[in-house]
């Protein structure tokens, strides 16, 4: 059985410490629910795992089964079984979708895909996602709405069938029947074994997919964790109890100081 | 399609003072497809004239000799003219002069491999004369490439668009520059420049100096330059599905100059350039 296995895991973005020291592991066939305030590390989390630029892990380790994944390059993570569907999937003008993804599916096999074995698989795909096969011809993501964009992720995770998938709120930009496509299509592969980290700020998507359990990033750390109960305790009464119960005071985001002063152009002094 | 030699089409060919080959396209030569290779003829110069309305267009294949072309388009008369070079870079000066209501739609596709300097002047000398002008590039290795377009409209109700696209590579250097200008006398007139460079590695350069000269009220002008790297958030995107970074510039460098392929008409042109842009990145 597949395992993810993060330990002690410190992650700085352009010098700040925004991880400090997570501890998670995550088995194949769960599906863990990552809850917590805005600005306490969940994207952080799954943007270092998958080994984003902008993320330095300064201390800690991953490991997928007993392969080192910081060691690995961002294609060799995905080549391993990692996939990440962004929250903001970016734009890529001129890159076709369909030369993009024949390329990605390509990437972890040996022999390449017959195009007519793509279009197949992309086509059924589309059709699950029901998203226009026509947009295979588009560029990636140029145009697409918020929910197309989403979909496309789920598509993408469908063609290239990873081991653990890390869903960076997903749901956002979703109306409610294309949450509907999503929630099936993860009940899909949760069926089939895949493992999942899913960052949502919704019970609606959670009830859908059913995690397994759910844990609580506060302050860069796992401070909570337990069965999926928690998901619908945050939903009704948000964060609060957490300091209560376990005296962690929820840090709030800075709000960053204006360096200028309000001043008034013409100031007629009165004696 | 089948394309007719330029060269073959007068029986007896004007050679000039300076050796250049003289050649006028009239009403019979209308509607026809030509094509211009240079790799098939031994002069360097060519002086062209198109009649007034004729249509025709032109493919013109560059050789690695260098070559001058001086080209008058007459009143009413439209060309459409696609050059490509594929071999290897050698100087060019060219010249258009667009009498009343000629428009010319040109477009390039320079992927050359070498040092070369294109210059590229066109005189907007008829009112509503039009031109609109694409270009994509590349350098390699140590190329030094400098593509320069320059526009000058001297009568009214004239119209350019000029656009650059290309990529910088190795140790090499691409510029872009040319002068739009309108001159006092050419009211209504528009112009408009764009150039955008991706830089690959550490020491390519990429220039763009789009500049603008407007001595006249009542027109309208622009001009944008951006010269930058590949975009860091595009790269991990496409790497974050298993595509080496190699594969992922691969990809985003065709998406980006892939454009210019779809003004050509010839499906083995098209895969020839596509071939060239693919081989060298």
């Amino acid at each position: 059985m597949a395992k993810l296995v993060i330990h002690d895991l410190h992650v700085e973005v352009e010098g700040k410490e925004i991880l400090k020291g997570v501890d998670l592991t995550i088995e194949q066939n769960e599906t863990v629910a990552l809850l917590g305030p805005n600005g306490h590390g969940k994207s952080t989390l799954l943007a270092a795992i998958m080994g984003h630029p902008r993320y330095s892990v300064t201390k800690g380790s991953i490991f997928l089964n007993d392969q080192d994944v910081l060691k690995m390059s961002v294609d060799q993570r995905s080549k391993a079984g990692l996939f990440l569907a962004m929250q903001y999937p970016s734009e890529v003008p001129g890159v076709i979708n369909a030369d993009f993804l024949k390329s990605a599916v390509n990437s972890r096999r040996e022999k390449p895909v017959t195009l007519f074995q793509f279009y197949k698989m992309l086509d059924t795909a589309s059709k699950e996602m029901k998203i226009p096969f026509e947009m295979a011809n588009r560029s990636l993501n140029e145009g697409f709405s918020g929910g197309e964009k989403k979909r496309n992720e789920i598509l993408q995770l469908k063609l290239l069938k990873p081991t653990f998938a890390l869903l960076d709120e997903i749901d956002s930009g979703l109306d409610v029947d294309a949450m509907q496509t999503v929630g099936e299509a993860i009940r899909a592969e949760q069926q089939k074994g895949m493992g999942f980290l899913v960052v949502s700020h919704y019970a609606r998507l959670y009830d859908l997919i059913t995690p397994t359990r759910a844990v609580v990033m506060i302050n860069g750390k796992i401070a909570v964790q337990g069965g999926p109960e928690i998901i619908r305790r945050i939903d009704t009464t948000g964060y609060e109890w957490i300091k209560a119960e376990y005296g962690i005071d929820v840090e709030k985001e800075e709000a960053g100081m204006n360096t200028v002063s309000i001043g008034s152009c013409a100031v007629k002094e009165m004696k | 399609m089948e394309r007719i030699s330029l060269f073959e089409i007068i029986q007896e060919p004007k050679v000039g003072a300076l050796g250049e080959t003289h050649i006028a396209l009239t009403k019979k030569d209308a509607c026809k497809h030509f094509v211009l290779d240079w790799t098939k003829h031994a002069s360097k110069q060519l002086s062209l004239v198109v009649e007034s309305s004729v249509i025709v267009d032109i493919l013109e294949i560059g050789s690695s000799s260098e070559r001058n072309l001086d080209i008058t388009l007459h009143d009413h008369s439209q060309v459409q003219w696609r050059a490509v070079n594929l071999v290897e870079g050698k100087d060019a000066h060219v010249f258009f002069r667009l009498d009343s209501s000629a428009s010319l739609d040109y477009a390039f596709a320079d992927f050359a491999k070498g040092t070369e300097t294109i210059d590229m002047n066109v005189d907007l000398i008829g009112p509503s004369a039009s031109l609109t002008c694409h270009m994509a590039a590349m350098s390699y290795e140590s190329d030094q490439k400098s593509i320069s377009v320059s526009v000058h409209h001297q009568a009214p109700d004239t119209y350019a668009l000029v656009s650059s696209y290309g990529v910088a590579q190795g140790t090499g250097l691409l510029k872009f520059s040319g002068t739009s200008h309108i001159f006092h006398g050419a009211p209504k007139s528009k112009t408009h420049q764009n150039a955008k460079i991706m830089v690959f590695d550490p020491h390519s350069v990429g220039r763009a100096n789009p500049i603008l000269k407007i001595d006249e009220n009542d027109v309208e002008a622009s001009h944008s330059a951006a010269v930058g790297k590949v975009n860091d958030e595009h790269l991990f995107y496409l790497c974050s599905r298993g595509l080496t970074p190699h594969e992922a510039k691969r990809l985003i460098t065709m998406g980006y100059l892939n454009p210019i392929i779809r003004y050509f008409n010839e499906k083995h042109v098209q895969k020839a350039i596509e071939k060239a842009i693919m081989g060298r990145i």
